[in-house]
């Protein structure tokens, strides 16, 4: 009855609010997560069930928008990482499978399925809960199609003492094109990693009937039938946004070069235009963008670990020679192949996307190629086990310290009573400095101020010869897994060659004044 | 863990174990499972994993007798033993790697001649097995989707993870065995703890921001080497291929099949253009393959000739244990060094034959690392390869 006393205005705003308290409690029902951050955080802009917020046990935070799209299906867009106690960092403008490539080995068919037919619309699989067993199911239009569930990472840290997991957001649907089922995934892990990834299952799609032909494998209980062994290749697209602002990202290439002396050395290649760049796994290659210029500012790396297979036909697909790209984002560009394909005024291939443009005070996207050739095996049928392939994108310099360590229980070193020290130069130190922890935790040992010649291995052992004599004082810290304790203690090195020459000045002064007495006394006595 | 006993199953392994008595072939002889050791994890699929699981004070845990039996399938050896071979680290200002599994240096240096790490509540979210040397960790973990097609039902499966950790001075190194309850082996390493060395260079390091006034970590690059002693199905002698795809740009780009035996003992690379992979096979057509998708990196050595390879195939010798430092870590003069040694050229025909797999991967210290490394991981795959003439778990349906 209130409601005819409401300006229109003013009904809007209450309509709007009332859809943001039921978005918040369906969110809190079915996702079992809580809404760390305001509605209002700049740069999320989607309506309340088109945005996933995962509030993990640390304090950490993945919050972002998502929709389906008839060619590409899950697109993920406005993502924000926020470490624990820290703020939202935005990471990217949008990211997503920008094409599946399928490649038989006989050479007489190949797909481009996001441009061919499409994981999204009437490709993608309404899900049951069985398909979700862990976790929640969210709908895509008006079906059920995108499974929501937490995980657990392979990976975390173990101290002597202590061992920990990392916590993820696993997102996927499920689009059937022709035999095969195709995952498609993306993981947010709590220590703002994040990883995409497509499952490949469902049935083997080729076969021949030509059963000597060297392109496949003949199953057990099907003696006329050669299925044939092909490559997926996966492209995905990563418009990065990485902090404040979009257009000062940096894109660099790291090697760690074996030096003639054995040593392995850094390098860093920091680019100005765009690139496609080829795995050098001899040099353990990595890449890189960065927030910004400035030196150690946040960043996020690809290391390129599942690159134990690398398509290549570059004489009719010449983007098959390259694993790696960076161009300035456009939205004429968003199929890796086939581009053209649905707007003819664009360019076709992501190999012509890069054209030599300045990416500096752009705005970047990565474009990470991963290759998996399949050989039949008897397993595979009737229905295949899911092979996953895809890559892991991992912070750097942006949380504060080791993940999930932060919080836990320590008590801190404790050092043994270190006594004033004098030694002399040349005088050789072999000794340990120790301290205790009460947690057991193993300690490392860092000095400062040490007389020169003097080491301090970071097992607490002191070693060599002093070689400056002079009075130190030196500082000593021991670290345990979370902390450290500093002492100081001060350290005398006298010369003893010097003393020896000073002591001979003064036993020779003493005895020319002995003398001198001596020889007065004797001239009284004789006057 | 459960064990089901169904008595086709029952059958098929008296006639297992009576070929086994009277088979002629030598095979890698371990010493009795003590019953604290001996596990065995059945999944609601009926898929069930026997093994014996031990601690080595040496290179932590250490899988041996290893058999799975596929839904609907009987128990069937799979590893004879599996283990750590060795572990380099090589920080980048030093000339040479140094060998994780090798002697320590003893308490002179301040380093506790206690490696194995205990796997207490602290260290293990599962079940504590008490082996000796700290104990093992075994979990079991939810995979993701095994299988799916159309609007049929998903199927879903577990695996059964088991873990080790031992310490090198403040890293610590966790060693795990991964089991699914389809029939792959993920054996996998990771580095954590705590870097310390330090280097004013940044050829060699990397500052941490947050730690203003402090020097530069230094970089590593790790390979670590799993030894694998197959053993597969019956008690015949297990063969090596290898799989090769070579394109032909002169045939429209053809890919074509090709499988070599691997006859001798020998060291091979990765050929990523040729999707490079290996397969073990028994007499019986039941396989496992290598598949090193998971090949990230390769290992650039001057001094060590076996750890630029990324796998090795040798003739089973009891005293071959270590990639590196061999003699010393066993304690045998006799027996040779390295696995540049224990490749010489002899025949792996009728013999049992033993993977040795690297894989390599660097560590650039940043605030992620500080204080404590976030584990730097190392895995890899071992599919069954015609194991079973088709999935075994259609049938769940």
């Amino acid at each position: 009855m209130s409601l005819y006393l409401l300006s229109p205005p003013h009904l809007l705003r209450l309509l709007v609010l009332l859809s943001a308290v039921l978005s918040t409690c369906v969110g809190t029902v079915h996702a079992q997560t809580v809404n760390a951050t305001s509605d209002t955080q700049p740069g999320i802009q989607c309506t309340a069930d088109a945005r996933i917020t995962e509030v993990f046990d640390n304090g950490a935070v993945w919050d972002m928008c998502w929709e389906s799209r008839i060619r590409e299906n899950l697109v993920l867009s406005d993502v924000y990482y926020t470490p624990p106690g820290g703020q939202p960092f935005r990471v990217l403008a949008s990211a997503r499978l920008s094409q599946l490539h399928v490649a038989y080995d006989d050479s007489d068919v190949t797909y481009n399925d996001v441009t061919q037919y499409g994981l999204g619309g009437g490709y993608l699989l309404t899900l049951a809960n069985a398909d979700c067993p862990n976790g929640q199911l969210l709908n895509i239009q008006s079906r059920p199609a995108l499974c929501r569930w937490r995980g657990t990472a392979e990976t975390g840290y173990r101290t002597a003492s202590r061992a920990t997991k990392t916590q993820s957001l696993n997102l996927f649907s499920v689009s059937q094109v022709g035999a095969y089922a195709y995952i498609i995934a993306w993981t947010f892990y709590a220590d703002g990693a994040f990883e995409p990834g497509v499952g490949a299952t469902g049935a083997l799609q080729r076969s021949s009937d030509n059963t000597e032909l060297p392109f496949g494998r003949v199953l057990q209980g099907d003696p006329d039938t050669l299925w044939l062994s092909h490559t997926h290749n996966y492209y995905w697209r990563l418009d990065f946004d990485i902090g404040s602002s979009a257009t000062d990202d940096q894109f660099s290439e790291q090697r760690f070069v074996l030096a003639e002396d054995g040593t392995r050395q850094f390098q860093q290649q920091v680019f100005t235009t765009e690139q496609a760049r080829r795995l050098d796994p001899d040099t353990q290659q990595t890449w890189k963008i960065s927030d910004n210029g400035l030196p150690n500012s946040p960043a996020f790396v690809i290391e390129p670990l599942s690159s134990g297979h690398r398509f290549e036909r570059k004489d009719v697909e010449p983007d098959t020679d390259y694993d790696f790209f960076v161009t300035v984002a456009n939205d004429c560009e968003r199929f890796a192949s086939q581009n053209a394909r649905f707007n003819p005024d664009c360019l076709n291939h992501v190999l012509q996307y890069v054209d030599n443009q300045s990416i500096e005070n752009q705005d970047l996207v990565l474009w990470h190629r991963v290759s998996f050739h399949h050989v039949p095996r008897n397993e595979d049928q009737r229905h295949m086990h899911t092979h996953w392939d895809g890559f892991v994108i991992q912070p750097e310099n942006l949380l504060s310290g080791t993940n999930n360590l932060a919080g836990q229980p320590n008590t801190s070193p404790v050092f043994n009573a270190i006594a004033e020290r004098r030694t002399n130069t040349q005088e050789l130190v072999h000794e340990n400095l120790l301290a205790t922890d009460p947690d057991g935790d193993v300690l490392t040992y860092l000095a400062t101020g040490l007389p020169p010649g003097i080491r301090l291995s970071a097992q607490g052992h002191l070693h060599g010869k002093a070689t400056v004599a002079g009075a130190y004082q030196v500082s000593v810290s021991a670290r345990d897994d979370h902390d450290e304790t500093t002492t100081e203690f001060s350290w005398v090195v006298a010369d003893p060659t010097q003393s020896s020459k000073s002591g001979g000045l003064i036993h020779w002064v003493t005895l020319m004044l002995l003398l001198l007495i001596v020889g007065s006394r004797l001239r009284w006595v004789y006057s | 863990m459960k064990l089901r006993l169904q008595p086709l199953t029952l059958l098929c392994q008296i006639v297992m174990f009576w070929l086994g008595m009277h088979s002629g072939i030598a095979q890698a002889m371990d010493t009795p499972c003590p019953t604290q050791q001996s596990l065995s994890h059945a999944f609601k699929s009926g898929a069930t994993w026997t093994l014996c699981a031990d601690v080595s004070e040496t290179h932590g845990l250490t899988v041996s007798t290893l058999r799975y039996r596929a839904p609907g399938d009987f128990d069937r050896n799979v590893l004879q033993r599996m283990h750590l071979g060795q572990l380099l680290l090589h920080y980048h200002d030093q000339r040479d790697a140094l060998a994780q599994i090798s002697p320590l240096s003893g308490a002179a240096q301040g380093i506790s001649q206690t490696r194995t790490l205990p796997m207490n509540t602290h260290a293990c979210d599962g079940d504590i097995i008490n082996t000796v040397n700290g104990g093992v960790c075994s979990r079991i973990k939810n995979n993701r989707t095994l299988a799916k097609y159309a609007q049929r039902p998903s199927l879903h499966s577990q695996s059964w993870e088991l873990t080790s950790a031992f310490r090198r001075g403040a890293l610590t190194w966790s060693t795990t065995v991964t089991l699914t309850e389809d029939g792959t082996v993920r054996p996998s390493v990771s580095l954590s703890g705590r870097l310390h060395r330090r280097n004013d260079n940044i050829a060699f390091a990397a500052p941490i921001p947050a730690l203003t006034n402090a020097q530069p970590l230094v970089r590593a690059t790790l390979l670590s080497t799993w030894k694998l002693v197959f053993d597969l199905d019956t008690d015949a002698p297990d063969r090596v291929e290898q799989f090769d795809f070579i394109l032909d740009p002169t045939r429209n780009n053809r890919r074509t099949m090709q499988v070599s035996a691997i006859e001798t003992e020998t060291l091979k690379q990765v050929e990523r253009d040729q999707f490079r992979g290996w397969r073990i096979i028994d007499a019986s057509g039941s396989g496992y393959y290598l598949d090193p998708a998971k090949s990230g990196f390769s290992y650039i050595s001057q001094n060590m000739n076996w750890a630029q390879f990324d796998v090795g195939f040798t003739r089973f010798k009891p005293c071959e244990v270590y990639a590196l430092s061999n003699r010393l870590l066993t304690n045998n003069n006799d027996c040779a060094d390295s696995l540049d040694d224990f490749v010489s050229g002899e025949s792996l025909q009728g013999a049992q034959p033993v993977m040795w797999y690297n894989q390599s991967r660097t560590i650039s210290p940043s605030q992620e690392h500080w204080p404590v490394i976030a584990d730097i991981l190392l895995t890899f795959d071992l599919l069954p390869f015609d194991w079973t003439g088709s999935s075994p778990f259609e049938v769940i349906e």
